[in-house]
């Protein structure tokens, strides 16, 4: 398949975080959720993806192109909604559309307009004085319309009602449904990735931990439950991640049968594993 | 380059009807003292620069431009492209300013005063393409907050170290004993210094000395400036 995005051990460092040898890659035509928690390198690889850092070392293409030798060619192609969009505040949507409309080859004004008229964006208004959520809306009709072939959205979701999740999301899905075009959106709200994400990449640390389609996702990983004695130094290697209480243990693998193997003769319960309890056992181990 | 030029006079025109109206009334206040007239006009110059990269702080657009199709020394040199246009915009409302006040001054049955004059518009060329040269890599390499106090430090210490030594070296004897500790502007080293050039060389030379020198300037400061936010992360 042709990836539209492709990351080969990217690393970079800061002070106090990095980001390591991270590789995965986002064929066209799918969406893929990036996963993790606050502090996790989602936002650092949004940013190496937009050229706003320059990884330390490794390798990025997007649409083709190598970001730091075709950055005009790879942004044209690059819609960005970030998770608070950034406009000038004193302009109206329609003056901000007019400032982006000439940097984009493939502009494509009517489109905006239907946008705007299917958002319901106040394009007069203030973008300052805008709601969160139209802000959003503003910032996706405006990202959309240059035809993006790629859409990076950086946690575009967290602080919105349901309603206009729900609205947000479904209208990223009819984006990428003529199969030209691919969304990458980090979040952490996992209800969001497992609505509509065709492949999941989850990011803890600054590594790595996956990055796969959502069906490999939910057949592989499960959580683990059973008592508190069965644990011990040989069956904790077993898991991702595992967390022990009182009554009972949970444990997290992307191997189940494994794990109970390893764990055979002792009642034990074994369960899918949902994106947030990947989240959160993963690297437990209390 | 020009679109991002054109961007910057866009988001920036709110502040051009701010700055603009306060720009002339002080301009027209101090217009007795020469010294004085031509201070205000390179500092509302230097306000107006400064206003235009603020906008950009102030709405935490960064992230939004560098996410438009642009490199980031087509970004360096969009913003000198604006510090021209508003260097030039200020020579303009400094003249119309200037001229008004002459007129007036004339009519009254006074001379034409001298700070209205070509080397005087000369020397704010010279002035202003030097706090653009100053102010913009400082700009560019640690961010509107640091950027604007490193550059402060630097035009203080150059108006103050011309203002102090500048006499002996420029040899205005007769200068000596006022400037800036005496009238609170700096004495005119460099509007003295621009005239004597235009008294030896003619206008027309003096003018393509200054315009040279003027653009070397910037020259060298854009690729100052744009070295330093290439290596720039946000």
């Amino acid at each position: 398949m042709d990836p539209i995005l492709e990351l080969r051990g990217v690393t970079k460092h800061y002070e106090g975080f990095s980001l390591r040898d991270v590789s995965f890659s986002l064929p066209r035509g799918y969406v893929c959720g990036l996963i993790g928690p606050n502090g996790a390198g989602k936002t650092t690889i949004v940013k190496l993806i937009l050229g706003l850092v320059r990884p330390s070392s490794g390798q990025l293409r997007v649409c083709g192109e190598d970001p730091a030798t075709a950055e005009i060619a790879v942004k044209d192609r690059i819609g960005f909604v970030h998770e608070v969009p950034g406009f000038y505040d004193y302009l109206s949507i329609d003056s901000i559309a007019s400032i982006v409309r000439p940097f984009y080859t493939r502009w494509d004004q009517p489109l905006f307009e239907a946008l705007a008229r299917e958002f319901e964006l106040p394009r007069r208004k203030w973008f300052g004085s805008l709601s969160r959520g139209t802000r959003t809306k503003a910032a996706l009709a405006l990202a959309l319309a240059h035809h993006a072939e790629l859409l990076v959205l950086d946690e575009p979701t967290s602080g919105l009602d349901p309603v206009f999740r729900r609205e947000f999301l479904d209208r990223l899905a009819a984006y990428v449904a003529d199969g030209q075009a691919s969304v990458l959106f980090s979040t952490h709200i996992t209800g969001d990735v497992e609505r509509m994400a065709d492949y999941i990449t989850f990011i803890r640390d600054g590594r790595l931990v996956f990055s796969s389609t959502r069906e490999e996702v939910s057949d592989r990983w499960v959580v683990v439950k059973g008592a508190p004695g069965d644990l011990d130094g040989g069956t904790r290697q077993l898991f991702a991640g595992v967390e022990v209480g009182v009554h009972a243990f949970t444990g997290l693998t992307d191997d189940g049968p494994r794990a109970r193997q390893g764990l055979a003769g002792r009642d034990i319960v074994i369960e899918p594993a949902t994106l947030d309890d990947i989240m959160y056992y993963t690297g437990r181990t209390c | 380059m020009l679109k991002l030029f054109i961007k910057d006079l866009r988001v920036g025109a709110i502040f051009l009807w701010a700055v603009v109206p306060l720009y002339v009334v002080t301009a027209l206040q101090v217009s007795r003292f020469g010294a004085g007239f031509f201070w205000v006009n390179v500092t509302c110059a230097s306000l107006l620069l400064v206003a235009v990269s603020m906008v950009d702080w102030k709405n935490e657009a960064e992230p939004f431009v560098h996410s438009l199709p642009v490199t980031r020394a087509m970004v360096v040199r969009g913003r000198y492209l604006t510090a021209i246009a508003v260097g030039l915009l200020s020579l303009a409302i400094g003249a119309a300013t200037g001229a008004a006040r002459g007129t007036s001054l004339v009519m009254q049955g006074e001379p034409w005063p001298r700070w209205m004059a070509g080397d005087v518009g000369l020397a704010f060329v010279v002035v202003f393409a030097f706090i653009a040269s100053v102010y913009l890599p400082c700009y560019f390499k640690w961010g509107f907050g640091k950027g604007n106090a490193a550059a402060a430090l630097v035009l203080a210490g150059a108006i103050i170290a011309t203002d102090i030594a500048g006499a002996a070296i420029a040899g205005a004897a007769g200068a000596a004993g006022r400037g800036l500790a005496y009238e609170g502007v700096p004495r005119g080293q460099v509007t003295q210094g621009v005239a004597r050039l235009a008294d030896r060389y003619g206008m027309a030379s003096a003018g393509l000395i200054v315009l040279g020198l003027a653009a070397v300037l910037l020259c060298v400061s854009s690729q100052v400036a744009a070295r330093a936010y290439r290596r720039h992360e946000f």
